[in-house]
């Protein structure tokens, strides 16, 4: 056993573990607070176990009987490897608002920031913003981002029209008497080929990572032949798709295990204090 | 000097070590595939102990003596974990019970942990099957944890971004969103809607492990082979193992028993520290009230 300081395994295994189930907590408290955000995606901590040293035996340590190769691996507790996202949908929610659109399956919408740079979102409560002196509308996202269409193009509403969105996407402005239609193009929407990879811009929003190829990450519905067609619902917003219940177990489960390595920190606590007190 | 001192010693260690273990299937209470350690203690090597100096016979054995114990191996207890639904694509457990015959035993009935003790008292260990990954030196290691992830190129990782390996030998790559790709219960992939199989027909390497005690555990739910190669074989059709999309094998630690081995190792550790104390009172007395003057 040379080479190897004595440390106390036990302490640093607890703690570092200790460490992890905080994080862990931390997610579900963010998770439980965020249930009723419109477009939240849960999210969960994913553990790996850690060795903090492996002895090396030497080779007399071979005996009858023994059944693993020489040498005895030291844990030092559990750490947080990933932070996973749930991209479920969420359930829809109906708010009868004409700029609150929801999208079904996995498609996110696509927005512009000022400089042209892609943004996407899950979150469809949009907004008007006045467009010029005449009154037209140009619908933008909660953060002020337009919304396109297929072309690239800025949704930009009369003064006084009403919007209207169908199923696959197409928008149209009519006017109050209903004798003008105005063809506002086809809402921009793409399918998240890897959703994991798409970068959170926070506010809900997700960017491609620079040293991503975008069509490795997102493409546009239909494309490469197939895949589910879009499907836009006007007036409907999508609930966060947390699960109390299970947050609620999972609280639970971590507590106990948060408990259970307070308790192994204390018990090795003990042994030092046993040790301190070797000739009292 | 008294022997009993030191071998009072090497038990406080080899109860730290206990203590260390259990803790450390404590803390990975809520690691998926994570498969718990049993610590094994073993007796220092006998001494023969002889007197010496008396008439008749000259020297005369007296008896064997261990002076001592080490902590020698942590075994992985191969009890399967509780299958958990995640729903996750990229999620997957394996199920394993392989039966093996041998010859005079038949299909051999092992316990849940995975083990058969054969009358003569040989242990056989059950066969158990492990996902494959490639680390960046290119050796393979293994792994029951089954959270993956994609790279934006398709290719499947582990959460710490090693590529899992198919039964090519290659990391398994997918062209498209991994919402369509199902995987059967062999580890192969298919079209979720059509139940075609993909373009080069890939499929996860299920590597059979003979003899799962030469795994040496590596940390990040990995383990590293160390063994003849015969002890490694890709899953065959009709081996009673499979993979499950969707759900994840948890820990199979179990709290309760943890806890107990932890009180045990503690007031092992503490009884040991008697023995010690009991020792120094001898001590004491033989130094400071025999030689006594007055």
């Amino acid at each position: 056993m040379r080479g190897v300081l004595r440390v106390n395994h036990t302490m640093i295994a607890a703690s570092v573990s200790m460490a992890a189930l905080q994080r862990k907590l931390d997610l579900i408290a963010e998770n439980i607070a965020n249930i009723g955000t419109v477009g939240y995606k849960s999210k969960d901590a994913a553990f790996a176990d850690v060795l903090s040293a492996f002895l090396e035996q030497e080779p007399d340590f071979e005996r009858d009987g023994r059944r693993t190769p020489l040498g005895l691996p030291l844990g030092g507790g559990a750490r947080v490897v990933g932070i996973l996202t749930d991209l479920s949908p969420g359930s829809p929610q109906q708010t009868g608002v004409p700029t609150d659109l929801m999208l079904e399956g996995n498609f996110l919408f696509e927005l512009q920031t000022d400089e042209g740079e892609r943004r996407f979102t899950r979150h469809g409560a949009f907004q008007w913003r006045i467009e010029n002196n005449l009154g037209d509308l140009r619908l933008v996202s909660a953060n002020g981002l337009s919304v396109v269409n297929t072309d690239d193009e800025p949704v930009i509403v009369p003064a006084g029209y009403e919007f209207r969105v169908g199923t696959d996407g197409t928008m149209t402005a009519v006017s109050p008497d209903g004798t003008d239609v105005v063809d506002l193009g086809t809402l921009k929407v793409v399918e998240a080929v890897r959703p994991e990879f798409l970068r959170p811009a926070g506010e809900n929003l997700f960017a491609i990572p620079g040293d991503a190829n975008p069509d490795d990450v997102v493409r546009m519905p239909g494309a490469a032949g197939g895949g589910p067609a879009v499907s836009v619902r006007q007036g409907f917003l999508e609930a966060s798709n947390v699960d109390l219940t299970r947050e609620m177990t999972e609280l639970t489960a971590v507590l106990r295990a948060y408990q259970l390595n307070a308790r192994a920190l204390s018990s090795g606590d003990q042994m030092l204090q046993l040790v301190a007190n070797l000739r009292s | 000097m008294l022997r009993g001192l030191y071998s009072a010693a090497a038990g406080m260690i080899t109860q730290q070590r206990r203590h260390d273990a259990v803790t450390q299937n404590i803390a990975n209470l809520n690691t998926p595939g994570y498969k718990a350690a049993t610590p094994v203690s073993r007796a220092f090597p006998e001494l023969l102990l002889s007197a010496l100096g008396g008439d008749n016979p000259p020297k005369r054995p007296i008896g064997s003596l261990h002076t001592g114990v080490f902590s020698e191996e942590h075994l992985l207890s191969m009890a399967p974990g509780v299958l958990l639904e995640t729903g996750r694509v990229l999620d997957f457990a394996i199920v394993s019970n392989i039966q093996v015959e041998l010859p005079g035993i038949g299909p051999v009935p092992f316990d849940a942990s995975g083990k058969y003790v054969a009358p003569d008292g040989t242990v056989i260990v059950q066969p158990q099957v492990f996902f494959t990954v490639l680390t960046p030196e290119g050796e393979q290691r293994f792994t029951r944890d089954g959270r993956f992830r994609s790279e934006p190129d398709g290719t499947l990782v582990t959460l710490d971004g090693l590529p899992v390996l198919g039964v090519d030998g290659q990391p398994v790559v997918v062209d498209g969103p991994w919402d369509a790709v199902r995987v059967l219960p062999d580890g192969r992939l298919v079209d979720a809607q059509t139940g075609e199989p993909l373009p080069g027909d890939p499929q996860l390497l299920l590597m059979r492990v003979e003899n799962p005690d030469l795994l040496v555990r590596e940390g990040n739910n990995r383990y590293r082979h160390e063994g003849p190669a015969g002890n490694l074989t890709p899953l065959q059709p009709g081996d009673q193992a499979e993979v499950r999309q969707g759900f994840l094998e948890s820990s199979n630690v179990d709290p309760a028993q943890s806890l107990v081995e932890l009180m045990t190792a503690l007031r092992a550790y503490e009884a040991n520290v008697r023995v010690i104390q009991s020792y120094d009172r001898s001590l004491e007395k033989a130094v400071n009230e025999i030689g006594r003057v007055g």
